[in-house]
């Protein structure tokens, strides 16, 4: 299927691989973030603004080889969108790091704010594979399906978050605004990932 | 994949001696499906009241649910796993033993709940990982 993509040329397998790369720098970052939340190692905190500024360089070598005339024209809008859609959540996932070394995690909170960090790790990895997948030309409903019922299940953790919220001790105005942006940004990355894969579906189906 | 990452740790509980009627209050309130009933005498054990209970034991047979005890009608004994247990060790006793949910103990304590729906969206994900390209 994704061989009617292209166009045999080989600007198309460029962008598809800076693209896949672009992927697998957003999933590194995100074993990082694991690290960092999960064991508070904070010299991984480090290597995810490394990896975001190398994603950035990724990110951009594929928009500019798909502004160059990679791919039919009428592909180009859709492919671009995803492309920056991966990108948000790689923001997003910076973000969380920054903030993060910010604060430091309440006990209440916790055990929610670790599984989150599973969960989105997992659910980079599924998109990933659902990427490669689409540009064998295989089907990847099950990958969206994954995603879907991933970030519902960091919906529901972030409504039992917003009930625990409450009892946190703030110091400060600042300490607060950390917090809520650490919060705000830990699990934003699923809808992130939500719209990249359904953006990913959208750009498969149309083959059908 | 094992339990531990599917399983709801948030249990959602009544006592014994409540009503059905306030245990629907609460399963309507919370959008849940099942409530666990805590023993309040010692010569009862935990239970489970489903949606199942409250509708084939009190409704359809025109019972005041106000009137009868969760008590009464809730489903014992627990079925309960080790959280180290493996999701398909768990579907299989729920085929055996046809249950819905399998409670999940550590040490005597309940600690976290698998509903068929849990195991359902487990296999999916499961699929969904382990496709090969």
């Amino acid at each position: 299927m994704f061989k009617r993509w292209l166009r045999g040329y080989d600007k198309e397998e460029a962008a598809l691989k800076a693209m896949h790369e672009h992927l697998q720098l957003m999933c590194m970052a995100n074993d990082a973030l694991g690290d960092l939340i999960r064991r508070e190692e904070t010299s991984r905190a480090e290597t995810i603004y490394d990896l975001e500024r190398e994603g950035d360089m990724a990110r951009r070598h594929a928009l500019s080889i798909i502004f160059e005339g990679a791919f039919l024209p009428y592909l180009r809008p859709s492919l671009c969108r995803f492309v920056e859609l991966v990108d948000q959540a790689f923001d997003t996932l910076e973000d969380t790091a920054r903030f993060f070394e910010r604060i430091s995690l309440h006990d209440a909170i916790a055990d929610e704010c670790r599984t989150i960090t599973s969960l989105n790790k997992e659910m980079c990895e599924i998109l990933r594979l659902a990427f490669q997948r689409a540009i064998h030309g295989e089907d990847i409903r099950e990958q969206v399906l994954a995603i879907r019922i991933l970030e519902k299940r960091v919906d529901d953790l972030k409504a039992e978050i917003n009930q625990k919220i409450h009892d946190i001790p703030v110091g400060d105005f600042w300490q607060g605004k950390f917090y809520a942006d650490f919060l705000d940004s830990l699990t934003t990355f699923s809808d992130h990932i939500e719209d990249a894969s359904d953006a990913l579906y959208v750009l498969t189906v149309s083959f059908r | 994949m094992k339990l531990e990452e599917i399983m709801t740790r948030k249990l959602e509980s009544i006592s014994s001696d409540a009503t059905v009627y306030e245990a629907l209050e609460k399963m309507v309130g919370k959008r849940i499906r099942s409530l666990l009933v805590r023993a309040s005498h010692d010569a009862e054990t935990d239970g489970v009241v489903t949606a199942r209970d409250v509708v084939f034991k009190v409704l359809v047979k025109g019972l005041n649910p106000l009137k009868v005890r969760v008590g009464d009608i809730a489903c014992r004994p627990l079925r309960c796993v080790s959280k180290d247990e493996s999701v398909q060790n768990v579907a299989a006793l729920m085929e055996q033993t046809n249950v819905a949910r399998v409670f999940i103990c550590d040490q005597e304590k309940i600690v976290g709940v698998v509903a068929l729906m849990d195991i359902m969206q487990a296999a999916l994900i499961d699929r969904a990982r382990n496709a090969h390209v």
